[in-house]
């Protein structure tokens, strides 16, 4: 019986230090300064950069990025729409598998564009993800177009890349890019400041006009650390440190998210984009059939045009509509 | 024999929170003020560029 008890006892004994030992290693982990590991693991992903998603902590970072992915899908599409022109005026008469790859971008870039602005992003964390799964799907996308180019009509590449390259950007993304690059940047300066326990609106504002560059930036936040006593200095410095030991644990944890399920996702989207091309076409057939309707009913040659404009798998409206994948 | 049971439980739970709170202090101390350069430097990698893009790749 005695031995049973001093088991007992010497076992919990042990199962403490145990503990006390893991608990202590587990903090250590976390020690800030530890630079030797990238958050970002690149070596399983290249589509996607560090660079691309250190930004994605807060939620003006994910608009961003959102609105540069809307940005960079909106030029392709209408690149891709000016290729498959040039292919039909070069007598390419099937271009439908060429329609639906830009149909598909089309869908993406609407849904991007549904997290442009930041007060729609209450989840940084699932943003984020969608940010990177919809990024690697247009990548795919666009390869699958260029490759299908290639395969197809290698003897046409060059007037095809003249086509592509005679569409410039259009809309103001470029502006609406650059202010919330610089909203970015003072909404981090102004963390930075509230840890240091100090309200500097003047810095922020200079910050968010963009009349400062990066290392401008940092040397006005280190002047004034520099103002503050030691005491103040040290815990300033500790939660900032503190605040980017968090970032790179969040941006850590969505590459690892990413990686999970990543297939079971980029299914379902491929499904909700061809229920929604789907319904395109369905429309699409509703509006030829009127159209013959009126045709027949004699109403002019006017809407004999639209049809075959239609059929040619075009379209002039701004919101590519009319591309007609079915074709 | 049992009475002791208590008080090295005890003696367990306060290593336990010994060991943690040191650990927790050793990360504040592992930031001193000489590290201030090396801190500002990651703030300002955290920043961005105005000429910061996505990139998707060419169509043809």
């Amino acid at each position: 019986m005695m031995k049973t008890s001093n088991a007992k006892i010497l076992s919990s004994i042990a199962m403490m230090l145990i503990l006390s030992v893991s608990l202590g290693f587990a903090e250590d982990n976390s020690t800030v300064f530890d630079n030797s590991t990238s958050t970002f693991d690149n070596s399983t992903d290249n589509n996607i950069t560090e660079e691309d998603v250190k930004v994605l902590d807060i939620p003006e970072g994910v608009s961003l990025r959102f609105l540069q992915l809307e940005r960079q899908l909106t030029l392709t599409i209408e690149r891709g729409d000016r290729v498959v022109a040039e292919l039909q005026s070069l007598g390419v008469s099937d271009v439908s598998e060429f329609n639906l790859l830009l149909d598909q971008l089309e869908i993406i870039r609407d849904e991007a564009a549904s997290y442009t602005n930041p007060a729609n992003i209450p989840d940084v964390s699932n943003a984020a993800v969608l940010f990177v799964d919809l990024k690697k799907e247009s990548i795919s996308l666009i390869a699958e177009f260029r490759n299908l180019v290639h395969t197809l009509h290698e003897n046409k590449i060059q007037r095809l890349k003249n086509a592509a390259d005679s569409v410039n950007e259009t809309g103001n993304y470029t502006v609406r890019i650059r202010n919330m690059i610089r909203s970015y940047n003072a909404n981090k300066v102004k963390n930075a400041l509230q840890n240091m326990g100090v309200d500097n609106e003047t810095l922020v504002n200079e910050i968010g006009n963009g009349t400062l560059i990066k290392n401008q930036i940092k040397n006005r936040i280190k002047n004034t650390f520099e103002s503050l006593n030691d005491s103040e200095g040290l815990k300033a410095l500790v939660r900032i440190q503190q605040r980017i030991t968090q970032n790179e644990v969040l941006i850590s944890s969505i590459n690892q998210t990413v990686r999970v399920n990543s297939a079971i996702r980029q299914n379902e989207r491929l499904q909700e984009r061809i229920e929604k091309i789907e319904e395109k076409v369905s429309s699409l057939r509703s509006s030829i059939n009127s159209l013959r309707d009126k045709v027949n009913q004699g109403r002019g040659s006017n809407v004999t045009g639209n049809i075959v404009k239609m059929n040619n798998g075009k379209s002039d409206s701004k919101s590519n509509n009319g591309r007609g994948s079915e074709e | 024999m049992k009475n002791l049971i208590p008080v090295l439980l005890l003696i367990g739970l306060v290593l336990v929170a010994g060991c943690t709170q040191t650990s927790q202090q050793s990360s504040q101390d592992s930031v001193s003020l000489s590290d201030s350069d090396q801190v500002f430097d990651e703030f300002e990698s955290s920043l961005l560029e105005e000429s910061n893009d996505v990139e998707l790749g060419s169509l043809i």
